[in-house]
């Protein structure tokens, strides 16, 4: 087209050498050079978005956050690329609902190095687990292991929970934190009936996570 | 005679820029220069915009593609669980091979691996004290199927997994008029596992749930 400068214009000008049939023009080079970029690129990012957490589909509340699509029919791709990558079973909608905290309520990232005070309500289940997992959201394991269920814990007259989480034994309800190191909280409900309506979910009906005291 | 040299048109040399430019007085020049230089950003744009185009097609491709080519994802580690028409428990402390990565430890997981080219697949587990639920996960990520023991009749889950045209067929089996006591599944995908995972909430139930979920029966329905 007249007056259209072309992507190509200035690299169709030198010709291929008769004598050197192997080389590729400059055209040819700069087309994979721009492949392999693109290749890279588009390789390279999806690696980057496919960590723990699939990057689209989260359900936030207060400091929890859930990826109810995973449990689904209609798992995005995303979703089903997380989950094809190692052996994993997510809760399915209508088993349950996991939901997962990196940070207290008021948005400061946890830590081993703090004490922290999980209170509140919970929703209607046939049961409920918290576990402490890594900064990868495993679950720890061996003697590191730490975790409650609603059998372990006593709650007051209103149902309301209060537990104490930190590293340092405490009385009452107790949830054993690992030394110095970043945690997340695991928090699963099991045969609830929220569990297909959780993005219209108040996230009051979820315990708080407060920081009481952080060492150094 | 006339020279057959001096019958061919005069062809002019194309000036060259510099002679051009040579040539030109300083306005043009400087016209000259500015369309040079849109014309080089013109092309680094499209330059750019091929290269983003690939690498979105690259990135699509490849998201869409892992689920494809995955072997160590669930439906494929453990499509041959359950052989002898019983779950096979899996969990974090069984194999650390096939642990699942983000497992409830307050949690006993039996699974039974499907493949419906063979024919579909009854399931039938039973109820207990503790929180039992059943689901059923493609290959490749998703699930289409999951019931707790809140839907036990008599204290049994049953349900038939099967394709979309053996579902056909089984509908067109059936008797006109007579009522049908089977709950049918159906899958999008030929393979995939059945998990039956049952909660532990207290040490002591550990040996109750495992035999709860060991309990699920996996078997043909043909």
């Amino acid at each position: 087209m007249a007056g259209v400068p072309s992507l190509f214009a200035p690299l169709t000008l030198p010709r291929r050498s008769r004598l050197d049939p192997v080389r590729p023009d400059l055209r040819t080079r700069y087309l994979i050079v721009l492949v392999l970029a693109a290749l890279a690129a588009g390789i390279g990012s999806t690696w980057a978005v496919l960590g723990e957490k699939p990057p689209v589909g989260a359900v936030k509340l207060g400091p929890w956050q859930s990826f109810p699509r995973l449990g689904s029919a209609d798992i995005d791709p995303y979703g089903r690329a997380i989950l094809a990558r190692g052996p994993h079973l997510p809760l399915a909608t209508g088993e349950g609902i996991q939901l997962n905290a990196a940070t207290d309520s008021a948005g400061a990232t946890l830590s081993g190095s703090c004490r922290y005070r999980i209170s509140g309500t919970t929703l209607p289940s046939r049961g409920w687990t918290l576990v402490v997992a890594n900064g990868a959201s495993r679950p720890l394991t061996g003697t590191d292991a730490a975790g409650l269920t609603d059998a372990d814990v006593l709650t007051d007259e209103a149902g309301k929970l209060s537990i104490t989480a930190s590293p340092q034994m405490s009385s009452g309800n107790w949830l054993r934190l690992p030394q110095q190191a970043r945690f997340e909280l695991i928090l699963r409900f099991y045969d609830t009936p929220v569990s297909s309506s959780i993005s219209q979910l108040d996230p009051a009906a979820l315990p708080r996570i407060d920081r009481l005291a952080c060492e150094g | 005679m006339r020279h057959a040299a001096l019958e061919q048109p005069i062809k002019a040399a194309p000036p060259d820029r510099q002679s051009l430019s040579l040539a030109m007085p300083a306005a043009s020049q400087k016209q000259l220069r500015w369309l040079m230089a849109r014309g080089n950003l013109a092309r680094l744009l499209h330059g750019l915009v091929l290269l983003l185009a690939l690498a979105a097609l690259a990135h699509i491709l490849t998201t869409l593609l892992i689920p494809h080519y995955a072997s160590q994802d669930s439906g494929s580690l453990f499509v041959v669980s359950g052989a002898e028409g019983r779950a096979d428990l899996i969990g974090t402390d069984v194999n650390p091979e096939t642990a699942i990565i983000d497992a409830d430890p307050f949690t006993a997981i039996g699974v039974c691996g499907f493949d419906l080219t063979d024919g579909p697949l009854r399931v039938r587990a039973r109820s207990g004290q503790l929180p039992l639920a059943l689901s059923v996960h493609v290959r490749g990520g998703g699930v289409f199927y999951a019931v707790t023991d809140k839907a036990a009749q008599r204290g049994i889950i049953e349900f038939v997994v099967l394709k979309q045209l053996q579902f056909d067929e089984r509908v067109a089996r059936d008797d006109d008029g007579e009522s049908i006591r089977e709950l049918r599944v159906v899958s999008p995908v030929p393979q995939g596992i059945v998990v039956a995972r049952a909660l532990v909430k207290q040490p002591s139930d550990r040996q109750t749930a495992e035999a709860l979920v060991r309990g699920m029966a996996c078997g043909s329905a043909s």
